[in-house]
């Protein structure tokens, strides 16, 4: 028997013939293939970097419609509240959330509005498959992708079907789903509108305004593939809105707010098999993200805020691949990207622009199976911080019979964002600061001298370069096994990672308030282990189980606390007192340990699926910055006065959660679906607002289909 | 007579022990002090939109250390004060701030471990700025943007010279009134604790 064939047979046989599709989905199982590390097709039991995989049988059994709801339970990755608190994102082996790529059939999704991307504007109803690559990847993807890439991957429609479903949840929460596919000799085509509704809720009553309020959002996608004779055409659209009622205690006035948030995007991709050896790709991309908000005092029509933001983002990028021979391949590929922002947040509505450049090779040579080595080169230019190169190389190689080891190092960089080059921020009713962009600082700073503003120049910013990207290096190695019903997998991780953009302040106004700017300040290492196994107890019940060992910290740090000049208060005295390297923690909002273990049952022969699958994070800190807990009081782990999370400090107690959820095919078209999410009602709201309590959910799918001709 | 003299010597020795023992004694006499509350231009109240204190009348509250009391604004103008507090600025008496010559070294430690005052490198305020520069992070307080609270920066040790050119060593250990372990932004702010360690003796002996 073919080794990758077991693997992926023991890893991700959940088989279902819930919607009579069986033949697709067993196909599929057995040797799912992995696009995203190399953007080319592999298995996933080769693969030389860390990564994880999704399948759509798996997501249906979680019962999930939310793609965050489904990262959330993934091994080495968290949900965490976006710095300012709009939102949240994911914690990739120890990133914030802006550091990892989001893609959507391989193109970004924009919205990062102050850097993090709401991931629960995505639907999860025409996904096929989720893959996350952990470990850099800026030499094929660019900027972002220092802890990894997820890649978002919606089905592509294989028959003639019509499908249906209905999700009803706690909080008042429905999700209506319905979509057509057609699929013919020569080309398919899929269309799928939903939309989703919530009240939200609330974590803390006493407080004005909901932890989170009420959303509408509508959905639209659809997609279109055609061959003719060597050519593929495909294209696909998405327009997303939502429509938001809040309320917010804006410097202690109560505010009534309405925001509105509009995505869309188009992509056509031309494949064009010029020889069996040499293929083109093609493809253009365009998405623009709008979101406008107005907050008016609560019982008046006085308007206290009003916020406009607009970003688009047009790539076009040729992508030749060509096999050498049977065991080698180059991928290449060069690009234009034109990113353009326009807000009144940075002080006039003129647009922004960053015009980037790129071209990337990889050489894959495969001299075995199970054997192959990856090298791998981007090069970026960019109108405003200028070149960066990204090299990576991955292999992957047995030890024994039953083992593969894998490995991987690479560099990976974050551009400024738009907000650290451009903002021009007075926070009037906080006390008069302000905030600017490194591109507007000189010009705004001698204009402010010009009107005799300035008091005190606190850092001289004249000889200053232009910002940098945050770069990081990193080292992830794996050992797997492959062997028998049980099989696990050992990884190591290591990031380094410089020039992190910080605000300092650069000036004192008269008034006594500063003025700040963004600089590259800080270095930080996070490093750990990760493992996972999976159990395939008998022909229908599969055991998996994750755990992370994180270890995160600001390496300037370090050295102050190796010099003895780290110290913290006695919480009785309330004296100085030094504190050892030991006892610093780390970076605020990372556990040591998180775990999950998951039971999926599901049968060829029953109608029944189940699973049980529950996720625990022990302690972490949170910083200043953990974000604005809405209408209520926000935990702080600082005690000790020193910057620093140490073990005096105050901590978010280790949880754990459980989701439980069980399907029915009643009859061929129907299926029902109960679930309980957070089953002990866990919430923690001055720390944890994307946790809601528990939520009961009811599905009701119903699919009818009729096989095509080809397939 | 010898006898006499010895015993002098030994009252006399005694005396001067006891003298530096006994904190309220002479001036000569090394003071260990920790003062509460000292309030720096606090204002009338909070802004209840902001949190930012109102009425504030714009003043230093002057401070001797050798007395250890609050020292009239009317002395502004003489070497009776050593330093001044207002909102989160110190400043000294010397340069910009007055005729002294006071000075003040910041420095990275723990109150107890430091012995000796140094003799040279005191800063003082001048026309470009205070010698404990203003801003968070940078003199002797952290501000925490998310809590709203100004903390005082851990193992930040303030070593002055005062304006008659005596030795202390002074860390501040809260900004806010009683000196709450974990201040929030609702509790009033701008009120000083700090202990502080004054050589009266003018040597640069610090214990």
């Amino acid at each position: 028997m073919k080794l990758s064939l077991l693997v992926l047979s023991l890893l991700f046989f959940i088989t279902t013939d819930l919607h009579g599709q069986n033949d697709t989905s067993m196909t599929r199982a057995l040797d799912p293939v992995f696009v995203t590390a190399h953007r080319d097709g592999r298995k996933l039991s080769t693969l030389s970097t860390a990564a994880l995989f999704i399948p759509q049988e798996q997501i249906k059994i979680m019962g999930s419609v939310r793609v965050q709801q489904i990262l959330a339970e993934q091994n080495g990755i968290q949900i965490v509240p976006q710095v300012n608190g709009l939102g949240f994102g994911i914690q990739l082996q120890g990133f914030n959330p802006d550091y990892t790529l989001i893609l959507l059939d391989g193109e970004p999704l924009i919205g990062r509005n102050t850097g993090l991307l709401d991931i629960n504007r995505l639907s999860i109803n025409p996904i096929k498959q989720i893959e996350i690559v952990k470990g850099p990847s800026s030499s094929l993807y660019g900027s972002e992708a220092l802890a990894g890439v997820v890649n978002i991957i919606t089905q592509r429609s294989n028959e003639n079907q019509l499908k249906a479903s209905i999700k009803q949840s706690s909080h008042q929460t429905s999700d209506i789903s319905v979509s057509g596919g057609y699929t013919h000799q020569n080309g398919d085509a899929l269309i799928q509108v939903s939309r989703f509704a919530t009240n939200g809720y609330d974590l803390s009553p006493a407080s004005y305004g909901q932890t989170v309020s009420p959303h509408q959002q509508w959905s639209f996608f659809g997609k279109t593939n055609k061959s003719i004779g060597k050519h593929d055409l495909s294209l696909s659209a998405r327009y997303f809105n939502e429509e938001q009622q809040s309320q917010y205690l804006v410097n202690q006035t109560a505010t009534k707010g309405t925001g509105n948030i509009q995505d869309w995007m188009i992509n056509p991709v031309w494949k064009f098999k010029m020889t069996p050896y040499i293929h083109s790709t093609l493809r253009a991309y365009y998405t623009q993200y709008n979101a406008t908000a107005v907050y008016l005092k609560d019982h008046s029509e006085e308007v206290i805020s009003n916020d406009d933001f607009h970003q688009s983002f047009a790539r076009i990028e040729w992508n030749p691949k060509i096999r050498i021979n049977e065991y080698q391949t180059i991928l290449a590929g060069a690009g234009l990207v034109n990113e353009k922002i326009n807000t009144i947040r940075y002080g006039s509505n003129e647009p922004r622009h960053q015009y980037t450049q790129y071209a990337f090779g990889q050489y894959t040579i495969t001299p075995s199976d199970h054997k192959e080595l990856n090298l791998g080169l981007r090069y970026d230019h960019n109108n405003v911080y200028g070149g960066q190169l990204s090299p990576k190389i991955s292999f992957i190689t047995p030890v024994t019979a039953s083992l593969l080891w894998n490995g991987s190092a690479g560099m990976g960089f974050k551009s400024p964002d738009f907000r650290q080059l451009y903002l021009d921020f007075t926070n009037a009713a906080g006390g008069g600061y302000i905030v600017l962009g490194r591109e507007v600082l000189n010009e705004k700073l001698s204009s402010l001298q010009n009107q005799n503003l300035i008091a005190t120049l606190l850092k001289d910013v004249s000889n200053e370069n232009a910002i940098k990207p945050e770069r990081s290096y990193s080292f992830n190695t794996a050992i797997k096994s492959v062997q028998g019903q049980f099989n696990w997998e050992l990884g190591l991780f290591y990031h380094r990672v410089s020039e992190l953009i910080e605000t300092e302040p650069v000036a004192q106004l008269t008034s006594g308030s500063n003025i700040y700017s963004y600089f590259n300040i800080s270095k930080v290492r996070i490093q750990g282990l990760d493992a996972q196994c999976q159990w395939r107890l008998n022909q229908a019940l599969r055991l998996q189980a994750g755990y992370q060992l994180l270890y995160a910290h600001d390496l300037q740090q370090l050295d102050l606390l190796k010099q003895g000049l780290k110290f913290r208060r006695d919480p009785v005295t309330l004296s100085s007192v030094r504190i050892n390297q030991a006892d610093y923690f780390g970076l605020s909002n990372r556990s040591r340990h998180s775990a999950q273990i998951k039971l999926f049952y599901q049968s060829q022969d029953q109608p029944w699926n189940a699973s049980v699958r529950m996720q625990y994070r022990s302690r972490f800190g949170l910083g200043s910055n953990s974000g604005v807990v809405q209408g209520g009081e926000v935990f702080v782990s600082e005690r000790s006065g020193n910057d620093i999370l140490d073990k005096y400090d105050a901590f978010v107690k280790g949880y754990a959660l459980m989701n439980i959820s069980a399907g029915w095919t009643a009859w061929k078209p129907l299926e029902l679906q109960i679930g309980i999410d957070n089953v002990w009602n866990k919430t923690i709201p001055e720390a944890l607002p994307s946790l809601p309590g528990r939520i009961i959910y009811f599905n009701v799918n119903y699919s009818i289909s009729k096989k095509a001709k080809h397939s | 007579m010898k006898k006499t003299a010895l015993a002098l010597i030994i009252i006399q020795s005694i005396l001067v022990f006891s003298c530096k023992k006994d904190s309220t004694g002479g001036s000569v006499a090394p003071i260990a002090k920790t003062i509460t509350n000292l309030a720096a231009d606090p204002g009338t109240g909070v802004n209840p939109q902001n949190g930012q204190p109102v009425g504030t009348i714009e003043r230093f509250t002057l401070f001797n250390f050798s007395s250890g009391v609050i020292v009239s604004n009317t002395d502004s103008a003489s070497n009776k004060w050593d330093i001044g507090f207002k909102g989160t600025t110190i400043i000294f008496n010397s340069g910009t701030s007055g005729p002294g010559n006071a000075g003040v070294i910041l420095k990275d430690g723990v109150l107890d471990d430091i012995t000796t005052a140094p003799t040279t490198g005191y800063l003082t305020d001048n026309a470009s700025g205070y010698a404990i520069p203003v801003g968070s992070g940078k003199g002797w307080y952290t501000y925490d943007g998310g809590a709203m609270v100004i903390r005082p920066t851990a193992g930040k040790i303030l070593l002055i010279r005062t304006a008659d050119n005596k030795y202390v060593k002074m860390e501040i250990i809260s900004y806010y009134k009683d000196a709450p372990a974990s201040p929030t932004f609702m509790i009033p702010a701008r009120y000083f604790t700090f202990r502080y360690f004054y050589q009266g003796d003018g040597s640069t002996v610090l214990k």
